[in-house]
């Protein structure tokens, strides 16, 4: 569940229009504390060889030819964003996000965690799925975010924080 | 496909969920709306406070630029008629919309030169139009009129009269006001009938009102709160917004000095208690209340413009008024003279000034340059200098001109010759004449002659024609000096051919001719 952060949109634009070197400041410390979190996460992504062979890409045909597997473009596929996101269903907006952008995986992500892993395919990726709550689990993104204790989004609360209390400091009127 | 995400911060700023959220949320609901009628009664209840403040401090304020200007009528022997000049401000800001902030100011200005009610009153209402019509503050445009009473015209040089210097010095009071008059009347009326003087009058009425407010404000606190100073009341109010919320303890207060009021009696607490809820019907009671309570005192009303002293001193009030309408006058009249002896002045000394100038030695200079022998350009350049000396703007005005003319004309001269083409150079073709003789000396340094051309001996030439007897040869020179002998006929053998021939130049060179010569060179010469 993402800690809701209220005003952190506007300190962003206020940073951003009015102290920019601090916005840089702190976009690269948000960038530092999600580092090893994608890193730790883009770890858990198998070789090519670990997968079932079926699922590589160049043996893939049809509609799962968009989602073949391949294990540097899955890897890539996992990252960070300090700029917020679209508006989701519930009317949030994310300051920060660390994301699995790519089909493939995603279906590694997340392969198994609802109907358990069974069956000819999900017990062919190995790895383990981690986390708390269904949403929140996972192989690889989820799976090193849990295992990150929420140090990282401790780290990320106190870069806000931080970043405000320097900016009224910076703004007020003497 | 949507990315899968973990998001750390995030922040609500859509309506979807709140839409959502705000049906599983009935009671939340609820606390809300009874938290929004609180909210609303302690707002309202402040703003009712913040107004109350406001209006005692603009009656306050409105209470000493009116204590202000009483001293000053005072002073001038005008204490009469500080209630009609109340009532004639009251419908005078009424009227135009002025503030009577900025009336009194204006008025006091006027009536401390003039003297006289009636007639700063007049100049009051100009001042307004001129005010109006020109932009400057009424506070300004009385100021100016008033130095202007007095002879003081500097000040009437931004409304731009039309009038020169000289003609506003010139001018009497009588006339400056007159040529005001004939430019700014109406402009007041005229800003009125604007939306933004509609507005001016609003406000103005607003504000007027605030002070009414402000006063009985003032007045029913010191009552209720037995204070004799507004310092007082003013502690009292800030005690009385603490108590906002809390209606019942509020009204138990006033209850319970009300019991104080002798009028209480009358109306009985049994109705007044009945009338609590009903806010309305309340404040009439109080209304009613207050207004006998004024009445009594003899304060100045609002709507009913009465006031103490009405009636029985109007003869000896309108004896006052007889009496400071005189002075004015002698004072006005004592002015004018003044401005007519300081006129004369200044046309005397100007008089002086220009009789002066024939010793000035500058002109002195300028005058005898002007009778030697000079140029056109100069006597008009000595001309200006006078006239600049002299003050003849016309004059000056008019030589400065031909001066530039001729300047103009003289830039275009120098523009003209620069312009000029570049002239000939009249040794440019020697050059390339030397040339041409140098060639033809060297051709004819290059020719040699070629050899004398002797003349033909045309006697050697028959002897040796003769010899073949008749028609036997023929001879002749060429152009080149050959001699040529055709042998006709025969045909000889070379030893005969050969003697024939030497015979003929041994004739020849025995005649003298140079044949010797061609013996010598080998060819036949002849």
């Amino acid at each position: 569940m993402p800690t809701s952060v209220q005003g952190a949109l506007s300190l962003r634009k206020a940073l951003k229009d009015f102290t920019p070197d601090l916005a840089k400041q702190t976009n690269k410390e948000l960038a530092n504390f999600l580092k090893p979190v994608v890193k730790s996460a883009r770890s858990f992504i198998p070789g090519n060889s670990a997968v079932p062979s079926g699922w590589l890409v160049g043996n893939q045909k049809g509609t799962w030819e968009r989602v073949a597997f391949d294990s540097g473009v899955a890897k890539r596929g996992i990252g960070y964003k300090t700029t917020p996101s679209k508006v989701n269903r519930s009317g949030f907006r994310a300051l920060v996000s660390i994301l699995n952008k790519t089909g493939a995986g995603a279906i590694y992500e997340t392969a198994g965690r609802k109907s358990g892993v069974i069956g000819n395919f999900s017990p062919k990726l190995g790895g383990s799925i981690v986390g708390q709550g269904q949403k929140m689990q996972g192989r690889a993104m989820f799976k090193a975010y849990a295992e990150d204790q929420g140090k990282a989004k401790g780290h990320v609360l106190s870069a806000i924080f931080n970043a405000s209390n320097k900016f009224n400091k910076i703004a007020k009127v003497k | 496909m949507a990315d899968l995400r973990i998001d750390i911060a995030s922040e609500f700023t859509g309506k979807k969920a709140f839409d959502k959220a705000s049906s599983a949320s009935s009671s939340l609901e609820k606390n809300v709306s009874k938290l929004g009628k609180t909210l609303l009664a302690t707002f309202g209840a402040a703003k009712i406070l913040q107004f109350a403040k406001s209006s005692a401090k603009a009656f306050m304020e409105d209470e000493a630029a009116a204590v202000k200007l009483s001293n000053s009528l005072k002073n001038l022997g005008l204490a009469y008629a500080t209630d009609d000049i109340r009532k004639y401000i009251d419908k005078l800001t009424l009227a135009t919309g002025v503030a009577d902030n900025e009336l009194r100011p204006a008025l006091q200005s006027l009536l401390q030169v003039t003297g006289s009610v009636t007639k700063s009153q007049a100049m009051l209402s100009d001042a307004i139009n001129i005010s109006r019509g020109s932009g400057e503050s009424l506070s300004t445009v009385a100021n100016d009129l008033s130095q202007a009473y007095v002879g003081n015209l500097k000040g009437l040089r931004k409304y731009n009269l039309g009038l020169t210097k000289a003609e506003l010095a010139a001018s009497s009071f009588a006339d400056i006001q007159k040529r005001m008059n004939d430019l700014f009347s109406g402009a007041s009326t005229a800003y009125l009938q604007t939306y933004a003087g509609q507005m001016q009058i609003l406000s103005n009425t607003a504000n007027e009102a605030k002070e009414v407010i402000g006063k009985n404000l003032v007045d029913a606190l010191m009552l209720l709160s037995n204070n004799t100073s507004v310092s007082g009341v003013a502690g009292d109010m800030q005690d009385l917004a603490k108590f906002t919320g809390d209606a019942i303890y509020g009204v138990g207060v006033l209850i319970a000095k009300l019991n104080n009021l002798p009028v209480i009696g009358k109306i009985g607490w049994s109705g007044l208690l009945d009338a609590i809820p009903l806010v309305g019907t309340y404040l009439n009671l109080l209304a009613d209340t207050g207004a006998s309570a004024r009445a009594a005192q003899g304060a100045f009303n609002f709507k009913s413009g009465g006031g103490a002293g009405t009636g029985s001193f109007q003869s000896v009030v309108d004896a006052q008024a007889a009496k400071a309408e005189a002075a004015a006058k002698k004072r006005a009249a004592e002015l004018l003279a003044l401005q007519k002896k300081q006129l004369k002045t200044i046309k005397d000394s100007l008089g002086l000034k220009k009789a002066g100038t024939i010793f000035d030695i500058q002109q002195i200079g300028i005058i005898a340059a002007l009778k030697g022998n000079i140029s056109a350009e100069e006597r008009k350049r000595l001309e200006l200098q006078l006239a600049i000396l002299t003050d003849n703007t016309a004059e000056a005005s008019k030589l400065a001109g031909e001066i530039a003319k001729s300047q103009g004309l003289s830039k275009e001269l120098v523009a003209y010759l620069a312009n000029l083409p570049a002239a000939k150079n009249p040794f440019e073709g020697w050059k390339t004449y030397l040339d041409l003789l140098e060639e033809q000396v060297r051709l004819i340094a290059s020719i040699h002659p070629a050899g004398v051309v002797p003349n033909a001996n045309s006697a050697a030439i028959d002897a040796i024609t003769a010899s073949y007897g008749v028609g036997g040869a023929s001879a002749g020179v060429s152009k080149g000096g050959d001699v040529y002998i055709s042998v006709a006929g025969n045909v000889v053998s070379e030893n005969d051919l050969v003697d024939m021939v030497n015979n003929g130049l041994l004739n020849r060179s025995l005649s003298g001719s140079p044949s010797a010569i061609g013996r010598l060179k080998g060819s036949f010469a002849g």
